[in-house]
């Protein structure tokens, strides 16, 4: 009981429970603006809590959902990886280039798809351990070379993909709302949730992250963890993808880069409270912080302001998270100062 | 003495970061020419020289900004974003009979102002610099979005056209019958920057501000003075850029320099300016761009398959990444 009252208090301090009030005031205004609430009406007939609008919510996470654990992870531990939507891409057009020329099973393409990305994943760590390249750079220039190849796969056109199975993935709905996709992404993100606050593995990758010298020097394999996280994110990316092309139907040669889910999702895991320069943070205030860049972005177009001002609020969103945070640190360390004297 | 003295400067040069980068600017000159020769065409000429300079110009701006940055450990996501509000604020200035002189100068001027603003959130509240200009970018690009609809009948957000003679000058002019009045803009304001960051107190102060901050603020170097300063220059570069697309051009548009950004700062990693700060200069971010645009346009000239062309540019990065790690290996040899 008392553990349990103290995991929540440390929720209740952290970014995370912060993002929720917001995340919550969020859905309130949206729900009372766009259904018939106040006209005495049920919330759910029409407006944010419709079906319709649910749903296409759900859908649109899917991308930097996916992206969200593996890149979360990566920063946590002090890498990057901006190749992801690029990987994305590559894989999903690998993946319907075979369907239509092979006479494969979905399901083992699907799973040769998965194998391709953690080859990346596994090149990226290569790159980054032994030749020593900068993980910023060295992803942004694979990131062309996949493109590249992707277009090359699909000779920059829609590929499209008829599996029934394969397409029934994304038709998959729980409660006849929530897509099965979905769901396997935020289990995702709890699956790393656990590891990286209750293993040994999670602990080192906060110790990487942190100090890499010091925590070669205290015995942890920082080269093999680097390596693993490598490769999870980008095989977590290729399953967001392929759910992606199950959703779509097709695989695209433009789609996944062009509409930026990395960037997405990297704001969201930094505004969830990890640091850029690595070592603090979890994966729950990253998820919050996703939830909520999606719901205001979904809320302004329902209450139908001129698109831009979506673009406007999610810059505005960020740099006010910040500003709450600095606040925080400020007070905290005002109250120091007032106890020392 | 003299001959020691060449052979120290020739062994310098092979210590530096710049080093590779020429050999591969060279490597890349060549099989060019001789790709394009074999195919009919011609690469080795004054017009390529010409095309690949006249596309780096708004690259160019953005590198002064993002690279004295980077040399003092910050970066700026919102460049080329403040640039392309400043072409549209400029744009709808001239359209509402605002003189062209005025109208720059108040482009100019918005981009220094959010620089400024930029300078302030990092400063004062001490946020990370990369995703504050990230949100900053957006928060930006969502503003100009509304700029450009202000009068519209439908308020909706488009590019801003308009024709001035002097201003379309200005931008499409040529000096010396071959190179446009921005390049020669361009390479005198490259040019004192880059001695104003390898020549004076100021460079030395940013470098030491990127490689150790805490111990250049016990040097007593007032960094945040300096961060401001540097923000202040990036929005004004910006700025400049951004009235001169419009210039060029003849619009305001929504979607100016968007590329500009990025080749800018793979130019100036690729030119040695280390991710963290403290390392390179404004000289070999110069190569690191023209080995891009030399490659982007060798790539038209010798008539590459775009899927190609993409792939060999992110193989270019790579090979360079490649070069600079072979440098350091056969130094920490000796």
């Amino acid at each position: 009981m008392q553990k349990k009252s103290n995991a929540f208090k440390r929720f209740a301090s952290g970014t995370g429970f912060k993002l929720l009030i917001v995340l919550i005031i969020l859905i309130i205004i949206a729900v009372l603006i766009s259904s018939d609430v106040l006209k005495g009406g049920s919330p759910f007939g029409k407006g944010f809590f419709s079906s319709i609008n649910l749903r296409s919510l759900l859908y649109k996470l899917v991308l930097p959902l996916f992206m969200l654990s593996g890149l979360g992870m990566l920063l946590i531990s002090g890498n990057i990886d901006l190749s992801v939507a690029a990987q994305a891409t590559l894989c999903n057009a690998f993946f319907a280039v075979m369907m239509r020329d092979t006479n494969l099973p979905w399901w083992v393409v699907f799973i040769l798809g998965l194998v391709l990305a953690a080859v990346i994943g596994l090149l990226h760590s290569i790159m980054v351990l032994k030749l020593n390249f900068p993980a910023f750079i060295a992803t942004i220039g694979m990131s062309s070379v996949y493109t590249g190849i992707a277009g090359w796969l699909l000779n920059l056109t829609n590929v499209n993909v008829s599996d029934k199975a394969f397409l029934s993935i994304a038709k998959t709905t729980l409660f006849d709302l929530i897509p099965l996709t979905t769901l396997v992404g935020v289990l995702i993100v709890f699956i790393c949730q656990f590891v990286l606050s209750r293993t040994r593995f999670g602990r080192n990758c906060f110790a990487t992250g942190g100090n890499k010298f010091a925590s070669r020097l205290a015995g942890i394999n920082t080269n093999r963890i680097t390596t693993i996280l490598f490769m999870v994110c980008s095989v977590i990316t290729a399953l967001g993808g392929l759910f992606y092309v199950s959703q779509t139907k097709k695989a695209d040669p433009t789609a996944v880069t062009s509409s930026a889910p990395n960037m997405t999702a990297l704001s969201a895991v930094m505004l969830g409270g990890v640091a850029f320069s690595g070592g603090t943070g979890g994966m729950v205030g990253p998820l919050i912080a996703l939830l909520v860049m999606q719901v205001l972005d979904n809320v302004l177009t329902v209450i139908g302001v001129k698109p831009y001002w979506n673009t406007f609020a999610v810059g505005a969103l960020l740099i006010l998270a910040l500003i709450m945070d600095y606040l925080a640190a400020e007070k905290r360390r005002k109250a120091l100062l007032a106890a020392v004297q | 003495m003299t001959k020691s003295k060449s052979g120290g400067f020739f062994k310098e040069l092979l210590q530096k970061k710049v080093f590779p980068l020429i050999i591969l600017l060279i490597v890349e000159i060549v099989v060019f020419s001789l790709w394009a020769s074999g195919i009919g065409s011609k690469f080795f000429a004054i017009t390529t020289i010409r095309n690949i300079l006249n596309n780096m110009v708004f690259a160019a701006f953005l590198t002064i900004g993002a690279g004295c940055l980077m040399l003092s450990g910050n970066m700026d996501l919102s460049a080329s974003t403040i640039g392309a509000m400043a072409g549209v604020v400029c744009a709808w200035s001239v359209t509402h009979s605002v003189p062209w002189y005025f109208a720059m100068l108040i482009g100019i001027i918005v981009g220094i102002l959010f620089g400024l603003l930029n300078a302030f959130i990092i400063t004062k509240f001490r946020f990370p610099s990369f995703i504050a200009t990230l949100g900053m970018s957006s928060v930006v690009r969502g503003l100009m979005y509304f700029a450009s609809s202000i009068g519209k009948e439908d308020a909706s957000a488009q590019n801003i056209n308009f024709t001035n003679d002097i201003m379309y000058d200005i931008g499409n002019k040529k000096l010396f019958s071959e190179f446009t009045i921005l390049l020669v803009i361009m390479l005198i304001i490259y040019i004192i920057f880059a001695i104003l960051v390898a020549r004076t107190k100021f460079g030395t102060k940013v470098k030491m501000l990127g490689g150790n901050p805490i111990a250049a603020n016990l040097a007593g170097i007032n960094s945040k003075g300096i961060i401001t300063l540097l923000y202040v220059i990036s929005g004004g570069m910006a700025g400049i850029a951004g009235t001169l697309f419009a210039c060029k051009m003849q619009q305001g548009s929504l979607q100016a320099l968007s590329t500009a950004q990025f080749t800018g700062l793979t130019g100036a990693i690729l030119g040695g300016i280390s991710f963290g700060g403290g390392e390179g200069g404004l000289g070999g971010a110069f190569v690191g761009m023209l080995i891009l645009n030399t490659f982007t346009v060798g790539m038209s000239v010798c008539n590459v398959n775009s899927n190609l062309a993409t792939i060999f540019n992110g193989l270019l990065l790579i090979i360079a990444l490649a070069l600079d790690f072979f440098r350091q290996a056969r130094r920490n040899k000796v």
